[in-house]
């Protein structure tokens, strides 16, 4: 277990926090972390800042205990890390949508990075159920993305979902790739819609995760194991699965309906 | 070269096994592990009841080799009974064990009983050592070694194999009373009790504190395990510990193993482990004159 000291945090919405330290792994957009925090547990979080100099960052919103303790982080506190696990996006696009639903958008925010880094303008959706859910809206316009906010009551940007917006933005050709995490029912709705369009998909899906290295099966999706051969999947493993958008394993490897 | 072995009445088409607690959970994993090259799977173990396992951190990869307590998680054996039925008609020529953890001979038979009609044999888990109760806690007192096993062996038609813990006093005396209840074959060894500190953290780094340590270290204490099981007792036994090259394995055949388990090494070498286990095997055989696996068996016991 490798140890790395918060050099930064920042509130990124009132139920978000991204919590910035250094590690030295090399790590590609769309892998993840095993984040420990003393007394607390270990949680699969991907990296939402890839910088220079070893400067890594996750992005939390509170769903258990761990992750209100990370949000608590301080400068100068400690953490354990193990990782980078999994195979990222492969960044091997034409032309690239990328679509991001509640914190989700923290998955994809490095590829964003990556993309604009190649001298390209990265076009973005990001979707919350209100404007209190909606992530990096500054940094991305200051990396020179073409942003597009959605929120589900309307109070910021696009009344409607991401999917919505997306789909509308698809339409007419213009896209050869959506890139997207979110919740797996937006993911689901946008594999329908992109494939409609003959647009590819290269989602980063979520499952459990233990061991994070393929040993424990926790997040086994159709025999695949989520740790190594995910986190992210294209347009055709998602289309033949017959448990994505509709079953998981529980922490007992009992498979349940999403 | 024919690689098939027998353990016991079991036939196998190679000498490698998927260990216990390895993507032993769902059928697809189990089937892509028989159709990457393993001869058998052994299922993750299987309780009574559902667990959810122990809170993370439960596995650390270590300077050598990997420190795991994941609190044996497991759907329950009702759950998993049609998992294993489900599986009957997918896994081919390969062979699944299941392998069920219980705190006495009533439950293990009762566990067995269930679960056996689905697989082509039974493993006793007398070896967990990280849950209170079960396991090595059972596994380390010989009167109960014998008496869970001779409970299954009334259960169950198919093989029972008793998979030992090297943290007992005298693993002999334990192998013997698995022999004595009737035990098919004895597994040896499971990982053995070990700790990690973090200095940060000021704490073990696994939440459940100790965990069973895998892999490479855990290779020449095994070995001692089945060199002296081979020597004393006439019941065939699986080799498990730091199996990740047909040198490793070949190694316990030659302290008198008949197969071997492996674990760690599919983290280290991939899914590809088992054809690349038995590719060496064969080749290292071959090279040393030997005609196939059993002519090679217990080779170092006489000296």
């Amino acid at each position: 277990m490798r140890i790395a000291t918060v050099t930064r945090t920042l509130l990124e919405t009132p139920a978000d926090a991204t919590v910035e330290f250094r590690d030295e792994a090399p790590m590609a957009p769309g892998q993840f972390y095993m984040v420990w925090v003393f007394g607390a547990e270990e949680v699969p979080m991907s990296s939402s800042r890839i910088g220079t100099g070893g400067l890594r960052g996750v992005t939390a919103r509170k769903f258990g205990d761990t992750t209100a303790r990370i949000r608590e982080l301080k400068p100068g506190d400690r953490i354990g890390v193990r990782g980078p696990f999994g195979r990222g996006f492969s960044m091997a696009w034409k032309k690239p949508l990328f679509v991001g639903g509640g914190v989700g958008m923290s998955s994809i925010i490095t590829a964003v990075d990556a993309w604009a880094a190649k001298g390209r303008k990265p076009v973005v959706v990001v979707g919350g159920r209100t404007k209190d859910d909606l992530l990096y809206e500054k940094r991305l316009k200051r990396g020179g993305a073409q942003v597009h906010l959605t929120t589900d009551d309307g109070s910021r940007g696009f009344k409607g979902t991401a999917v919505a917006r997306a789909a509308e933005l698809m339409d007419g050709g213009r896209f050869s790739h959506v890139v997207a995490c979110g919740p797996e029912r937006m993911l689901v709705a946008l594999l329908e819609a992109a494939s409609r369009r003959k647009v590819k998909a290269e989602f980063a899906v979520e499952r459990l995760m233990k061991c994070a290295m393929g040993v424990c099966d926790i997040c086994a999706l159709d025999g695949v194991r989520v740790c190594r051969e995910g986190p992210v999947f294209g347009t055709a493993f998602l289309e033949g699965s017959r448990e994505f958008g509709r079953f998981e394993l529980n922490t007992c490897g009992h498979l349940e309906p999403i | 070269m024919r690689l098939g072995v027998e353990v016991g009445t079991l036939a196998l088409d190679n000498p490698t096994i998927l260990a216990s607690g390895i993507l032993g959970v769902t059928p697809d994993t189990m089937v892509r592990v028989l159709r990457s090259g393993a001869a058998a799977v052994v299922t993750k173990s299987i309780g009574s009841e559902p667990r959810h396992g122990h809170a993370t951190p439960t596995f650390v990869s270590l300077e050598a080799g990997f420190l795991n307590a994941m609190g044996i998680p497991n759907p329950g054996a009702q759950d998993f009974a049609p998992v294993l039925k489900g599986l009957k008609a997918r896994k081919g020529d390969g062979k699944v064990i299941v392998s069920v953890f219980g705190g006495g001979a009533e439950e293990f038979g009762k566990l067995a009983k269930r679960l056996a009609p689905h697989a082509d044999g039974v493993e006793l888990n007398l070896s967990c050592p990280h849950l209170k109760g079960y396991g090595v806690e059972i596994g380390r007192v010989p009167s109960l070694v014998r008496e869970v096993v001779a409970e299954v062996k009334r259960s169950v038609r198919c093989p029972v194999w008793a998979k030992l813990s090297p943290n007992v006093s005298d693993m002999v005396e334990v192998g013997r009373a698995a022999a004595e209840g009737g035990a098919d074959a004895l597994v040896a060894t499971n990982t053995i009790g070990a700790i990690a500190i973090s200095v940060e953290a000021r704490r073990p780094v696994l939440s459940h504190g100790a965990g069973g340590l895998s892999g490479a270290p855990l290779k020449p204490i095994a070995m001692k395990a089945v060199f002296d099981l081979a020597a004393e007792l006439e019941t065939p036994i699986v080799a498990s510990g730091g199996i990740a090259t047909g040198r490793d394995l070949l190694e316990y055949v030659m302290a008198g193993a008949s197969a071997g388990e492996i674990g760690s090494a599919v983290v280290t070498r991939g899914e590809g482990v088992f054809k690349l286990i038995t590719a060496e095997l064969a080749a290292l055989l071959e090279a040393e004159g030997f005609e196939n696996v059993e002519a090679a068996r217990g080779a170092a016991q006489r000296r």
